[in-house]
């Protein structure tokens, strides 16, 4: 989709895209070599840092978001029908959840946040180097957790915020990283055409992600995962409800995905029905995750080589990718 | 462990002008363990040398094991603070400490790299500069090298402002390339060179040559409204007529660049006339959607050198067909 590649792709972290691979360490990694500093006071569960060299910083959030881009597209492409149970639909459920879900992890980095659980040593790391510069606010110590972690355009200030669900605090942060985007596409250098295109798919998005009481966090489809792992429900388990007809979806996920944003909207009708909902929620955000990815490595001159050998080496292998 | 120091003799102090320097010879091998380059690709913010050419090198290296050569010019060095480097002036001798990094390459890598390649040692005639800063280091280098050939005009416009020496309007032009090289929406991202000459790459004195002719219109705008501006006029014509005719990858390439700057004031000045002055892709994409629309896809090739004719593509597109 062109509108993408024109609007959403400028407000990307690109240089995660170009810069030369030296580590594999991920963004936990980079906390824990301490190349930071905490130059200003601490406050519990909301906190900056500087970053000391952008090429370690970048490093470390290419590998992060490749892990993650990794995860989303072996996921999706097991989305497949049970070869004994064939009207089994809970596991494909559960598949296609997750495909969402590490996609987006996957998109959250291409713009510069990682969400992550940080254990007592990564946070210890940040505490111990706020001491030495006289920044601790008067903490005893900083709480392990599950942190937002926003890296800003110019690699430098990284602002830490702690949530508590894993899953739905994922799903809000994204959830405002689509508010963001709204918002902030109007201000990019492009034909205000493809502006309002990438407009109406990321607020399309929203809608789906915020429907029935989730529009707080817009973790709509980790409710109807939950619902169907813990209570058994929408008759996706045996036996099956012939309503739900699950097996229709999960049988076209894994090529379907490889479609563009905008030729599966054209396919899909407005969905009746959580199931069929569910499973088309999946598939966008997939199809975006993907046209991102793609997008952006098409936007560099030479490409990093964590994402060469990766994703990018998965998207070929599979081939959803030209 | 201390540091080994040398000490050589028959060392002449020399001035010229501004500049003192000590002129003595060296071993060759005593070049190849003490000496060093700072590359510009290697370090975009402190480095100004070009890449090494090894099989230049090489070239040297046979010529001195042939026995029969000579290479009478000197080396030029800036010895490193590390260095230590002191001078006799009664015994006209020089000592320094031999460490890796003791002297930085000014004039002469090729012919260095040679003497470590070749087989055979001798000595070889240097000149030392001590106490020069980064930029008289630079400064140097553009003035050794702006006389000779072989320098890539990329590089030593990329490196003027190292040496401080660039003019007013090159700071400005400067200024605009780098807000395009940077930003992630400039239409010209991850396809500029600052340095170098790269294939399917827009360099700087390419990006220079292309804008000069418009400096006098820019008035009194700041280089982030200058490139706002300029970025949305390239976003507007890459989708009104490159995209169009499968031909993207023209805006990168250097003459039909200069032909897309060239057809610049030309549009901007419709646009000014019908929007006020408003320069937005929109704006610049109501005009040039006519051309696109119009132009011959075999009007849509560099034709040599000659972006003229390219320019006056674009303006025939834009005449109004008169009926009466």
């Amino acid at each position: 989709m062109l509108a993408i590649q024109k609007v959403l792709i400028p407000q990307a972290r690109l240089e995660i895209f170009r810069c030369a691979a030296h580590s594999s360490g991920d963004i936990k990694g980079w906390i824990a070599n301490q190349n930071y500093f905490v130059d200003s006071p601490l406050v519990a569960g909301d906190f900056s840092i500087r970053a000391g060299t952008e090429s370690s910083l970048i490093n470390a959030l290419a590998n992060d978001c490749n892990r993650m881009s990794i995860a989303a597209i072996e996921s999706i492409c097991g989305v497949r029908e049970d070869p004994l149970l064939k009207r089994s639909g809970a596991w494909g459920v559960v598949r296609s959840y997750y495909a969402a879900f590490y996609a987006i992890h996957a998109i959250l980095r291409m713009f510069g946040i990682s969400c992550s659980q940080l254990d007592q040593v990564h946070v210890d790391k940040i505490f111990e180097n706020a001491q030495l510069y006289g920044n601790d606010g008067g903490l005893k110590r900083i709480e392990k957790g599950f942190y937002s972690i926003e890296i800003d355009k110019q690699f430098e200030i990284i602002r830490f915020k702690k949530y508590s669900d894993s899953h739905k605090d994922t799903w809000g942060r994204f959830l405002l990283l689509l508010n963001r985007l709204i918002d902030d596409s109007n201000d990019v250098p492009a034909l205000s055409v493809y502006k309002q295109e990438v407009i109406d798919v990321l607020m399309r998005i929203k809608k789906d992600i915020t429907r029935s009481r989730c529009s707080d966090k817009g973790n709509w489809l980790s409710v109807i995962r939950n619902s169907i792992n813990y209570q058994h429900s929408h008759g996706v388990w045996f036996p099956y409800e012939v309503k739900t007809n699950a097996t229709t979806y999960i049988n076209s996920m894994a090529d379907d995905w490889k479609k563009s944003v905008d030729d599966i909207y054209a396919l899909n009708g407005r969905s009746k029905g959580d199931i069929a909902a569910f499973f088309e929620i999946s598939l966008i955000i997939n199809s975006l995750f993907r046209e991102l990815i793609i997008s952006c490595v098409k936007k560099t001159d030479s490409v990093n080589k964590i994402f060469l050998n990766g994703s990018l080496k998965l998207l070929k292998i599979i081939k959803a990718v030209e | 462990m201390s540091i080994q120091r040398e000490s050589y003799g028959s060392v002449s102090l020399v001035r010229q002008g501004e500049h003192t320097f000590y002129s003595l010879t060296l071993p060759s091998e005593l070049l190849a363990q003490t000496c060093f380059v700072v590359n510009r690709e290697e370090n975009p913010v402190e480095g100004f040398q070009r890449e090494l050419d090894e099989k230049r090198a090489k070239e040297i290296a046979a010529y001195i094991d042939s026995g029969l050569g000579t290479i009478p010019s000197s080396i030029v060095l800036s010895a490193q603070e590390d260095a230590e480097l002191t001078y006799d002036a009664r015994k006209k001798t020089i000592g320094f400490k031999k460490i890796p990094a003791a002297f930085m390459i000014i004039d002469g890598q090729h012919r260095v790299y040679g003497f470590m390649l070749a087989k055979k040692a001798f000595r070889v005639p240097v000149v030392i500069y001590s106490g020069l800063s980064r930029r008289d280091e630079t400064r140097l280098f553009i003035d050794i090298n702006s006389k000779q050939k072989g320098v890539p005009p990329e590089l030593l416009l990329d490196i003027k402002k190292l040496a401080e020496y660039e003019s007013n309007q090159e700071e400005f032009l400067r200024e605009i390339f780098d807000l395009f090289l940077n930003d992630t929406s400039s239409s010209l991202y991850a396809k500029l060179s600052p340095s170098s000459k790269a294939k399917g790459k827009i360099t700087r004195s390419t990006f220079n040559t292309a804008l000069k002719p418009l400096v006098k219109i820019f008035g009194g705008k700041s280089e982030e409204e200058i490139y706002s501006i300029l970025n949305s006029y390239f976003l507007a014509f890459d989708d009104a007529i490159l995209l169009r005719h499968d031909s993207h990858e023209l805006l990168f390439n250097a003459t039909f660049f200069k032909a897309i700057c060239g057809f610049f004031q030309i549009i901007a000045a419709k646009v000014k006339d019908r929007f006020g002055g408003i320069y937005t892709v929109d704006n610049f994409y109501f005009f040039l959607e006519k051309i696109g629309n119009n132009i011959k896809p075999s009007k849509l090739k560099p034709i040599g050198s000659s972006y003229k004719q390219l320019i006056s593509s674009f303006e025939d597109c834009l005449k109004e067909e008169f009926e009466l």
